[in-house]
């Protein structure tokens, strides 16, 4: 099964392919993400997951607000539709 | 409230504009932490020799990023090691993390002029060296310079304006060097122009002032004419014109043996009770004698020394004081000046003036 994220603002749609994270992803498909400490702690990459569903790689240091989730630290479970 | 009160929670300084940060040797590849206008800021020379002016606080910890290392052409902080171009973009950063975008420190524009290092304090984008204060004769092989000097004054920026747009002191602070009794009654001429403000006065066959009198080339009584300027937001000019009595005057040619001496002055603030003075003089004789430059630069800064005793006296009596001050008709140059300049101060976005 292949996995897809959307990018809602940039209006595009990728083939899931692994890497560390949704934001290294973004970040490989030319999609700006806000991002500073790479590891869960500042909370800058902070996006809201419009649909579908993330899984965590790392804890976070603070869990977001359901709805939002922490590109840094986490891959796709389904696809997804993130508001970027 | 009076004219010449600083209102703390007004913005006090014209950031969109150019001050002098250091003579040329001042600054070396090494880092060196200045104060301009209450901003911390690191300078130094990279490889190639071009002063580097970078916003003094790592955006992680805000570690002062002097206490870290010269590496190259770049900064690394002494905490953990975020590391910084010349034009503030992080280059490196610690733990093998990816750099954050974050991650930058604000770099000021700088130019070198004159022998002397200016930054820009405001929005890069306008920062136009065209703008640095015109110095006449610069280069002029008839015309010698005494490198000048600094000195750290304690007082606000305003008092030193004030004082430099004020020939009437020389009476009564400068009676060993700039001034003698001749001085004293004598009315002024108040120029407002766009680029700042000009006071000046003609004091006919008079004695010349002790500090003159030994590099004239006439004997006798003088005219002499004091032009003091100041252009905003802290640049003066002050020129001093000797010529044989009777033969001066802004409608005449100037006599041969004419005494030309062009004082530049400028000011930085480092805060609103601090500031740098810089300044150098350009005179047109004894163009290459070393051992004139030395005596004028030997005898400017004694009569600088007398303003400085004075300046920090007023700040301290302005700033102390149990009852009004009053302002008489000798404060028309400097108070029109403070009031222009408080003008395009508050004409400039806010953003500019948020950390004040
Ligand atoms: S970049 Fe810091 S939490 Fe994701
Ligand atoms: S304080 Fe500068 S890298 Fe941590
Ligand atoms: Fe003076």
């Amino acid at each position: 099964m292949t996995l897809t994220v959307a990018f809602r603002k940039s209006g595009r749609t990728v083939a899931w392919a692994a890497t560390d994270s949704l934001l290294t992803f973004a970040e490989e498909n030319g999609v700006e993400a806000p991002s500073s400490c790479g590891a869960g702690v500042c909370g800058t990459c902070a996006t809201a997951l419009l649909a579908g569903e993330v899984s965590y790689v790392e804890d976070p240091l603070y869990m977001p607000d359901p709805g939002v989730v922490l590109l840094c630290c986490t891959t796709p479970k389904t696809s997804v539709i993130l508001d970027l | 409230m009076t004219s010449t009160e600083t209102v703390a929670d007004k913005p006090t300084y014209l950031k969109n504009a150019w001050y002098v940060a250091g003579w040329d040797n001042d600054i070396g590849h090494s880092l060196t932490a200045v104060t301009i206008l209450n901003e911390s800021i690191v300078m130094y020379r990279d490889t190639a020799g071009k002063a580097v002016a970078l916003e003094n606080a790592c955006p992680h910890r805000k570690l002062p990023l002097s206490m870290g290392r010269l590496k190259g052409d770049e900064v690394e902080c002494g905490y953990h090691g975020l590391t910084f171009n010349q034009a503030g973009a992080c280059t490196r950063a610690p733990g093998g993390q990816r750099v954050p975008k974050a991650a930058c420190v604000h770099s000021y524009p700088v130019e070198e002029r004159y022998g002397l290092i200016w930054i820009w304090m405001g929005e890069a984008a306008k920062a136009d060296p065209a703008k640095i204060m015109n110095v006449d004769h610069w280069g002029d092989s008839a015309w010698g310079l005494n490198r000048g000097d600094g000195m750290t004054v304690e007082c606000n920026y305003l008092y030193m304006t004030d004082n430099l747009l004020d020939p009437s002191h020389v009476a009564w602070v400068h009676q060993t060097s700039f001034g003698n009794a001749a001085c004293a009654d004598i009315a002024s001429d108040t120029t407002i122009a766009d680029d700042g403000v000009i006071v000046s006065r003609w004091m006919r066959d008079t004695e010349p002032a002790p500090f003159y009198a030994p590099f004239l080339k006439f004997r006798g009584n003088c005219d002499r004419k004091q032009h003091y300027e100041v252009r905003y937001p802290g640049h003066a000019i002050i020129k001093a014109i000797f010529v044989p009595a009777g033969s001066g005057g802004d409608d005449r040619p100037l006599h041969k043996d004419v005494f030309l001496m062009d004082s530049y002055n400028f000011l930085t603030p480092i805060n609103e009770n601090l500031t740098r003075y810089y300044w150098f003089q350009m005179r047109n004789f004894a163009p290459n004698d070393q051992a004139v430059s030395d005596a004028l630069a030997r005898n400017v800064r004694t009569a600088f020394e007398e303003d400085k005793v004075i300046m920090q006296a007023v700040h301290r009596g302005m700033s102390n004081k149990k009852g009004h001050n009053i302002d008489l008709k000798i404060d028309k140059g400097p108070l029109h000046f403070r009031k222009r300049l408080a003008q395009m101060i508050a004409a400039e976005k806010p953003s500019l003036h948020a950390a004040e």
